[in-house]
């Protein structure tokens, strides 16, 4: 038996699951409709119910058992609502039914509830809508001919139990202070309070500079040109951190996600696998291929080395700020 | 009998003092169920006093005695997979066997060692945590007819007992019970590739409804 990708690719773009119907307390969260999240963590059982709406003519393509109408077909083919959640340590399979009312000779509807009693449930629920093969075909080239093959996947959809909490973001306060431990440094990351120490004893032109508060102009702009490699030296002690934290398991053989995190690196480690791991499709995968990485001892070892000095450049705006300054020097 | 408990909110590093105990902000809810932890405790005691007895080679054996303690103590299934629970007990009761099973020096904490208490992240988030790890593997497997023998394969490879708590197939709590059955007489090397191999087709052959044989079959074929 030979598989094409690209014929699940297709399959995939021709699967759309939808929450169904109005969900009690909770919210949208983002653009897309793909996140829902309780605004409080809801205390009785609720239902979940979703559609899957099927494009016809992408079954044609990739089921070689003729007519997509036939009851071989129906009889060979189901689909089912995949629901994963990794802290309530919960992963299955629910089927769908096809609504045969809605549905049309041009898309297939299928429909499923969920109920859930919260004191299971903790964290998030992933769901996606899959299309498996229950009966093996005749081997044909190019098609997924075997039994339980996975003929196509919805994207995913997630509702969060435990009420979303949005990313703090990163930033990091910049303060004037002592600098005991080291002598004549001019800042240092306080990890434990996260704060940037600005060293009193510094030069008074040079705090001057770095701590003034003028919006635009030449010292506005100098100041900020002299503090973007310190910004981007902090934002690398900060992923060196992030990474130990990720891989503070490893001799278990566990690598921690970079969204198990707590900010600033969540943050940190999120955006740099996301500049490093551009060839993913989806953020998900991103922070996994950073896991990944990072469990690797040579990966890793050219991450650390080798490429964060590079990425945390990338993700600083060094250059523009440089051209700023330079640009009003050479001009007044 | 202790009034079981737990922690209020999900606690982080940052809620434990330097001896990895509780800070004094932690707040706690009592449940309305009671547990003896006399067996557990009483079975530590008799490991801290042999020396010929090895912590690390009782993991099978403590984790009976929790799967028998939970079990015996009416609590509703929601506190099993409540991580809020397993840090209070962890913490509140059994700090000595946790620091001790590691091999902790709590003058010289390591980052490892604050999820030995706390749990981990992710899907190996229960199997981090030193009290957690041991009940979820008995809870899904001593349901089984063959379960004893099972939870003593599990826990008889460290390896195998981290490759399989860390797939995210093991989440099913049927696929868990199959891939440590098709894994039952394998070595270290052998269980790994089988794990991998599992993993390795997850996106394109749906495992979550193969039974038992065909688990085994896929993990097994050229090992």
């Amino acid at each position: 038996m030979s598989i094409k990708f690209g014929f699940k690719e297709k399959a995939d773009l021709g699967m759309e699951l939808s929450f169904f119907g109005n969900i009690k307390g909770t919210e949208k969260i983002g653009q897309d409709g793909n996140v829902l999240s309780f605004k409080e963590r809801p205390s009785k059982s609720f239902n979940v119910s979703f559609s899957l709406v099927i494009d016809a003519d992408l079954f044609s393509d990739v089921i070689p058992d003729g007519d997509i109408h036939s009851q071989k077909f129906i009889d060979s083919v189901e689909m089912k609502l995949f629901y994963e959640s990794v802290n309530s340590r919960q992963r299955g399979l629910i089927s769908l039914t096809k609504d045969a009312a809605s549905s049309s000779s041009k898309s297939f509807i299928y429909k499923g509830d969920m109920t859930i009693d919260p004191k299971y449930w903790f964290g998030e629920i992933n769901y996606k809508g899959i299309g498996i093969r229950i009966k093996e075909c005749n081997e044909k080239e190019g098609f997924k001919t075997a039994k339980n093959s996975i003929l196509g996947s919805s994207k995913e959809k997630r509702l969060y139990i435990d009420p979303f909490k949005p990313s703090s973001g990163g930033q990091l306060d910049v303060k004037i202070g002592e600098i005991h431990d080291y002598a004549g440094v001019l800042y240092k990351l306080d990890k434990k309070n996260m704060v940037v120490l600005l060293n009193n004893k510094a030069p008074k032109r040079v705090q001057q500079i770095l701590s003034c508060e003028y919006q635009t102009g030449l010292k506005a702009s100098l100041r900020d040109a002299l503090f973007e490699p310190i910004v981007i030296d902090v934002i690398e002690q900060l992923a060196r951190e992030a990474f130990q934290l990720m891989l503070a398991n490893i001799e278990d053989g566990h690598v921690d996600s970079p969204l198990n995190l707590v900010e600033p690196y969540k943050s940190v480690a999120c955006d740099i696998a996301e500049l490093l791991f551009q060839n993913q499709e989806t953020k998900e995968e991103m922070y996994q291929a950073l896991v990944n990485d990072l469990e690797d001892e040579d990966s890793r070892i050219r991450i650390i080395n080798k490429e964060l000095p590079m990425i945390v450049q990338s993700l600083s705006k060094v250059e523009k700020l440089y051209n700023s300054i330079s640009k009003q020097v050479l001009e007044s | 009998m202790i009034k079981a408990c737990k922690v209020k909110n999900k606690l982080t590093s940052k809620d434990l003092t330097p001896s990895l105990q509780f800070e004094e902000s932690v707040e706690f809810i009592e449940y309305d169920f009671d547990l003896d932890l006399s067996d557990f405790i009483n079975a530590f005691d008799a490991i801290k006093n042999d020396k010929k007895l090895k912590i690390e080679e009782s993991d099978y054996k403590f984790s009976k005695i929790i799967y028998d303690i939970l079990q015996a103590s009416n609590a509703d299934e929601s506190v099993y997979y409540d991580m809020k629970f397993w840090q209070w007990l962890s913490i509140q009761h059994l700090h000595e066997y946790c620091v001790l099973r590691w091999n902790m020096n709590l003058n010289d904490i390591k980052k490892s060692h604050y999820a030995k208490l706390l749990g981990g992240g992710g899907v190996g988030g229960f199997s981090l945590h030193s009290i957690a790890r041991l009940f979820v593997p008995a809870n899904i497997l001593l349901k089984e007819k063959d379960g004893d023998d099972l939870l003593n394969s599990f826990f008889s490879i460290q390896q195998k007992e981290q490759s399989i708590s860390q797939s995210t197939l093991a989440l099913n709590s049927n696929l868990f019970v199959s891939i440590v059955r098709a894994t039952l007489n394998l070595n270290t090397s052998q269980t790994v590739k089988a794990i991998s191999r599992l993993n390795a087709r997850k996106t394109g052959i749906c495992l979550d409804i193969l039974d038992d044989k065909e688990i085994a079959k896929l993990a097994l074929e050229n090992i």
